[in-house]
């Protein structure tokens, strides 16, 4: 089921009066019907794959109970490696066993050495890569001791399948989430208006913006050879503002989605555009990923500890996992790597953590050097996510090609008016709400609610007007 | 809680006024877009037009008004075929009284109307063209029909979810306005009043029915299809018709629209055509023997009707070619000449 779509719009009511009406009596059964409702959710777009999430949490809630009684170092290692290998396994399977096999007959074939194999007719189960890295943090903090592994069957079950965050993150930390199914919730009238101001907000920036960029993105994409290299750059920025509203647009409304059953998720998207350098992109963008490869990778590989090749090193590795834990392409790999590129001398010279509160945070206005800094990060980040859109290295390269050549000064064939007003109201409304966990959080808390109001229906016509037939979430395929 | 559900629930009403207003600015047949480029035609043409027919692709692809008008010459009929793809009951009879108290119906004489059974697609209901139509009262219509008729009840309760699907997704479905406002879509009149027959089209280089055309021939060259179609035919031919159920809610509705028609000085003629499937049979020929008899034209007896289900005739299951649509229009030009005279 998409948020996105007229389903959602009915079955969310549906589920929230069941949940605070009939179930809150009974923790437990509060919590089972989450995950009943829950597995509906996911179930609507294919059943089949509802036994992959069952399995999962059978595995890593024995398995965490195992952890809780045993001691012995080695015994607990190997707890924790039938995690990471069923888990990974079915990830590594379902995800990556063409892009292997593929690669595998390319190297030998090139060696001289033919070899055959055949691919399989995968499908990719929604949100594997999300449910399966969630999953995994439970054993990892259980093996660490970080966390007292659960006695109970059906928070834990909640837990891994919770719906709003289930197929496109956040990806939750048990430590975080967890806890949250033991306790009796409490509605929350304030918690609840502020969810449903995050959901409209990002259904805003799905379906307003990131919907909208896809049709010239696709159309530009798709024939880059016909277009000058002006209209590739007004491309490439445009899939910026894709990936951006579709991605922090899922996550504003499964954070929205969570604080109207009284729970609390992670923020995931702090104003990434608004970055003066790469490594406060970073940590502003997808931030439960990225703290997750922190804290389970990067940390455990040595981090910034240690020499400076074993820090490039690291941030190598960082960067090309997480590239490819986006797909099976090495169209992936290389954006990861260029990433690591633009953050490595950052490291290399300490200016790494130069910009942690957001930019112009107590002024209305950015210094003109800040504004440098962000158009920088902007037009470095743009160049990557080249790779990130393209369907081959061969698309990325002949489009990159395509900019940089004497019609890069031409006016662009593509000129969207209506895409640039409402790109530019975006980032107005943006830059506006930057200091808040998301753009409307207390934006217009402070004018007479019949202003308040209105602003809010004006968002909801722009959504009704500017959707098109429930276009999907570009992370469902991660 | 009470206090959210309620400021919740007001703010959503009103968001369902402010949506629902696009209603006044849309005309009835937005969903339709051959319709809508039809009636565009029909309002600039000076040919003073008197007859039109409504229904589904088995009259727009299948009835020639030409042949009509030849066939009626003493009566003076113009005739202009309003019927479009997938235009099935209750959107046909919907647009046809909708076209009726549009349109100065002084002009128009004669209609033809085809006899169809609730046809309802599930995966439709999520699209304009299949939830457009599906206001309050033909919502609620539908649901009274599905009750009276003989399907099981399994059968009815998914029907009714689909017929409530539709309605929601029609007031929901905000994006209508600008895609009626984007469509460009006009039918291809081709001197032919509102006709184009399959063949023609799947023939024609600017049509885009690559996968009909496979589909045509692939059905050609099974010889077996034909055999299927026969069988079911004289299946039809065999039915008691005394023993089936008669579905009140749609006789009703039936006559409702012939008595409304001849307050407005038309005359209603429903054709039930051949080749429907067995189901629909059942359904519609206890409804067609308690109709007036000159308000009905019956095609759909296989031992009367051999030549319409033959290879030379058929495009596939349920449409007819070239051939059998001259066929199918000369029968109907005939049967419609007939009523004429005995009401005369």
């Amino acid at each position: 089921m998409l948020f996105n779509s007229i389903d959602f719009a009915i079955y969310l009511p549906i589920v929230f009066i069941i949940y605070w009406f009939i179930t809150n009596k009974n923790l437990k059964l509060q919590n089972a019907f989450l995950v009943v409702a829950s597995y509906v959710f996911y179930g609507w777009w294919d059943w089949r794959f509802l036994s992959l999430i069952l399995f999962s949490t059978i595995v890593d809630y024995s398995i965490g109970r195992f952890l809780a009684k045993e001691n012995t170092l080695n015994k607990r290692k190997v707890y924790l490696w039938i995690s990471i290998v069923t888990n990974l396994g079915f990830l590594g399977f379902f995800k990556y066993y063409n892009f292997f096999l593929d690669n595998f007959i390319q190297a030998f074939t090139w060696m001289g050495v033919p070899v055959s194999g055949r691919a399989l007719h995968i499908i990719l189960p929604v949100g594997i890569s999300f449910y399966t890295f969630q999953t995994l943090s439970y054993t990892i903090d259980v093996y660490r001791n970080k966390l007292k592994p659960t006695k109970d069957f059906v928070a834990f079950a909640a837990f891994v399948s919770f719906f709003p965050q289930l197929v496109a993150g956040p990806i939750e930390r048990a430590s975080n989430l967890l806890p949250q199914f033991y306790t009796k919730r409490v509605f929350n009238y304030t918690k609840a208006v502020d969810g449903l101001r995050q959901i409209l907000w990002g259904l805003f920036k799905k379906v307003v913006i990131a919907d909208n960029c896809a049709v010239f993105v696709n159309i530009i994409f798709d024939n880059h050879q016909e277009y000058s290299g002006s209209t590739l750059v007004l491309g490439a920025i445009f899939f910026a503002f894709q990936i951006y509203g579709d991605f922090s647009g899922y996550s504003d409304i499964a954070i929205g989605t969570s604080r109207l059953f009284g729970f609390n998720l992670m923020q995931n998207f702090a104003f990434p555009y608004f970055s003066r350098d790469i490594a406060e992109f970073w940590r502003r963008w997808h931030i439960s990923l990225s703290t997750w490869f922190r804290d389970y990778l990067y940390i455990p590989l040595g981090g910034s500890r240690g020499s400076k090749k074993q820090q490039i090193r690291n941030v190598f590795i960082i960067f090309l996992v997480s590239g490819f834990w986006h797909g099976a392409n090495w169209t992936f790999i290389i954006w990861g790597a260029l990433n690591a590129l633009y953050f490595i001398p950052l490291l290399l010279t300490n200016n790494n953590r130069n910009h942690i509160e957001i930019v112009a945070h107590d002024k209305s206005y950015p210094s003109l050097k800040a504004v440098l800094k962000i158009l920088l990060t902007f037009g470095i980040t743009t160049l990557a996510w080249v790779f990130f859109r393209a369907e081959s290295v061969a698309h990325a390269l002949q489009y990159l090609f395509g900019i940089c050549s004497l019609s890069l000064f031409a006016i662009p064939e593509i000129r969207p008016t209506y895409l640039f007003i409402l790109l530019v109201f975006f980032l107005i409304i943006e830059w506006l709400g930057r200091t808040n966990k998301y753009a409307l959080e207390t934006l217009f808390c402070r004018y007479k609610r019949p202003i308040r109001i209105t602003f809010y229906y004006f968002i909801m016509i722009l959504i009704f007007w500017f959707s098109k037939n429930e276009q999907t979430f570009i992370y469902f395929q991660f | 809680m009470n206090l959210f559900i309620k400021k919740t629930l007001t703010f959503c009403l009103f968001l369902l006024v402010l949506i629902s207003l696009r209603f006044w600015i849309l005309p009835y047949y937005y969903g339709n877009d051959i319709y809508a480029s039809k009636i565009a035609y029909f309002e600039k043409t000076k040919t003073p037009f008197n007859t039109v027919l409504f229904g589904s692709s088995r009259l727009y692809r299948q009835l020639n008004p030409r042949i009509i008008d030849s066939i009626t010459t003493d009566y003076n009929i113009k005739t202009f075929n309003f019927a479009s793809p997938a235009t099935f009951y209750p959107e046909s009879t919907y647009l046809y009284e909708n076209f009726i108290e549009e349109n100065d119906s002084k002009k128009i004489k004669y209609a033809i109307i085809e006899l169809q059974h609730l046809e309802l697609f599930k995966n439709n209901a999520k699209t304009i063209k299949g939830n457009y139509w599906n206001t309050t009262s033909n919502m609620s219509h539908c649901i009274s029909l599905i009750n009276d008729s003989h399907y099981s009840k399994k059968k009815k309760n998914r029907l009714k979810k689909t017929i409530l699907l539709s309605f929601i997704y029609r007031v929901l479905d905000f994006t209508s306005i600008k895609d009626f406002f984007k469509t460009k879509n006009t039918f291809n009149n081709n001197n032919n009043n509102g006709y184009y027959s399959l063949q023609q089209e799947v023939a024609d280089k600017t049509s885009n029915l690559e996968s009909i055309l496979e589909y045509y021939k692939k059905f050609n060259l099974d010889i077996s299809n034909y055999k299927k179609l026969v069988q079911t035919a004289k299946l039809r031919d065999n039915l008691d018709v005394s023993k089936l159920t008669v579905n009140n809610s749609h006789l009703k509705h039936l006559i409702q629209i012939i008595k409304l028609s001849k307050e407005k000085g038309i005359d209603v003629i429903y054709v039930l055509p051949p080749k429907l499937n067995l189901e629909y049979y059942k359904a519609l020929l206890p409804i067609v023997n308690l109709l007036p008899k000159n308000n009905i034209i019956d095609l759909s007896s296989y031992k009367d009707h051999t030549n319409l289900y033959g290879k030379d005739a058929s495009f596939d299951f349920y449409h007819l070619n070239n051939k059998g649509s001259r066929l199918f229009s000369i029968v109907v030009g005939e049967k419609l000449l007939a009523n004429l005279n005995k009401a005369k």
